[in-house]
């Protein structure tokens, strides 16, 4: 038995409830906070626009087509950040020696830092995300959408959540093996969506594959937006010369593996934990 | 004065405790620089400029926006807030040096280690992926932008002193604070240059005090105000500077006057 193979939905959804229970205790904090992290992403999304205002394309994107893209990968975010928390802020805890604690309860690992924070108001960001995908809609020159549309959108967020999950995960993996290392993962998490809020096509050959091959940001909203938009994105950029359409149907599959490579990474990790010795 | 110079010493070498978590911070620093002078070279494909601003001005921006932030540290710094909720102001308050200068030399010390090894380091990254602009009239140049930055730290720390002191007020605090700086990231030109704003809203937020924090040695460095100009830039952001530390002095006395160390 690997320390991940077991999970307890019946109890993360008891502790995730409690933890939702708490954060509502101080109604106006947690609104606040919730506010806060709108408010936060909105101002970034706002910047944007102040750049639109000068130039109508970004290497042929139009304001509206890039809010897609920033919307999809600010929603995923979110809910990644909700769900995997546990796995960012573990840093402090194997420096304090905190984490030893976890490793000598008999639940598995895993489970254990999952089901540590379930950070609810991260919704301000997931609710700012679904503003600028609103945006994005507003477009008039854009074809209407028709319900497969907004199941794609919706299952593409899913998957691009779970992606965006596996690489805290990853960050976790990270955390127990270099123990100063927290800012470096902030690069491929918050990097990552900042990365994916943009067409991938502008940025640089390396990059490009690095976001498709190897944290396959690209699965998360690129190929999912080129297909929900109609695009084919430049020659060169679609593994295989595949259609975006079925490059977002494959994304699941991109997704589920990754996340099996980073729950593998993460259990190789937990056995050869050694501590600080705090 | 020699008691702050070691305050300050004191405080460079607790950030020189985190090499690691430097060299890494640097490495995010530069990828997120990396990561927004795409699209704004993307933006520049279509027209050569953009309120005057031209594809290596915007490009040497960006990197100076980058790194300018990690002097003014408008990624959070909560270091005051930290005592007062601890109860450790009660011990810095009895020490016989004034409260706003010990916490301004301490930031000194930090932002002194961050030009060193941060704000240089991600300036020659931006210098090998894309280049930059560099001062033509160095002769003028550096020594404003020296002013500037020194400036420009001053009205920060002012800033960020001032939304610690909320902590007094209330334990909630941080949501609050934290949205202050979040839109200080906005409003003083990091994110986006002033100048791409729209006229009206451009000169109401080079009014504002942020503008000095990041706008105004942007400005000085890229060579976009000289003579009488630059004269004037600078007057204003030394103006901004000296009546931001005296609201964060005056602050300090009105939080100190109703302080009760909490328990614990």
């Amino acid at each position: 038995m690997t320390p991940s193979s077991v999970f307890l939905p019946a109890l993360y959804v008891r502790l995730a409830v409690a933890r939702v229970r708490g954060q509502m205790r101080y109604r106006v904090g947690f609104l606040l906070m919730i506010l806060g992290v709108f408010v936060a992403n909105a101002f970034e999304f706002v910047a944007l626009l102040v750049l639109f205002g000068q130039v109508k394309v970004l290497g042929g994107w139009s304001a509206h087509e890039v809010a897609l893209l920033w919307g999809m990968s600010q929603m995923s975010f979110a809910i990644a950040e909700a769900f995997g928390r546990g796995f960012e802020g573990l840093a402090p805890q194997v420096r304090s020696g905190e984490f030893d604690q976890v490793l000598v309860r008999p639940l598995p690992v895993f489970f254990q830092v999952f089901a540590s924070a379930f950070e609810a108001h991260r919704i301000g960001r997931f609710l700012q995300g679904a503003t600028a995908v609103w945006y994005a809609r507003s477009d008039p020159a854009s074809i209407p959408w028709q319900a497969s549309h907004w199941t794609t959108l919706i299952f593409a967020v899913t998957t691009g959540a779970v992606i965006f999950f596996a690489t805290f995960v990853l960050g976790g993996a990270w955390a127990l093996r270099v123990v100063d290392g927290q800012e470096l993962m902030n690069t491929f998490t918050y990097g990552g969506t900042t990365l994916a809020s943009y067409p991938l096509e502008l940025f640089s050959d390396p990059i490009r594959r690095a976001a498709t091959w190897i944290l396959p940001l690209a699965f998360v909203n690129y190929f999912p937006a080129l297909a929900l938009l109609g695009r084919v994105g430049p020659p060169g950029m679609l593994p295989f010369g595949l259609t975006p359409i079925i490059l977002a149907m494959s994304a699941p599959v991109v997704a589920m593996t990754y996340l099996g490579v980073a729950v593998v990474v993460w259990d190789r990790s937990v056995m050869r934990y050694q501590g600080t010795g705090t | 004065m020699r008691v702050y110079a070691e305050l300050a010493r004191r405080a460079w070498q607790r950030q020189r405790a985190y090499g690691n978590a430097n060299l890494a911070g640097l490495f995010t620093n530069s990828f997120f620089g990396y990561i927004r002078v795409v699209p704004l070279m993307a933006a520049f494909a279509s027209r050569p400029d953009i309120s005057g601003y031209d594809r290596d001005v915007a490009i040497t921006w960006n990197w100076l926006a980058q790194s300018l932030i990690t002097i003014v540290a408008l990624w959070g710094w909560w270091d005051v807030a930290l005592t007062i909720r601890s109860g450790e102001v009660a011990i810095d308050l009895a020490r016989p040096i004034h409260y706003l200068g010990y916490w301004l030399a301490r930031d000194v010390g930090r932002a002194a280690y961050s030009t060193v090894y941060r704000f240089i380091p991600i300036l020659a990254v931006g210098q090998l992926v894309s280049g930059l602009r560099w001062p033509e009239a160095p002769w003028l140049t550096w020594p404003a932008f020296m002013c500037s930055l020194i400036l420009a730290l001053f009205t920060s720390f002012a800033w960020r002193f001032l939304l610690n002191l909320g902590a007094f007020w209330l334990t909630d605090y941080r949501a609050i604070a934290s949205l202050g700086l979040v839109a200080t990231t906005f409003l003083s030109g990091f994110l986006v240059p002033l100048a791409f704003f729209p006229p009206a809203i451009r000169s109401i937020l080079e009014a504002l005090p942020f503008a000095a924090i990041i706008q105004t040695p942007a400005t000085v460095f890229l060579e976009r105000a000289d003579g009488m100009d630059l004269a004037l830039l600078l007057a204003q952001q030394l103006g901004w500077a000296v009546v931001m530390l005296g609201i964060a002095h005056w602050g300090a006395q009105v939080a100190t006057r109703r302080v009760t160390v909490q328990g614990g």
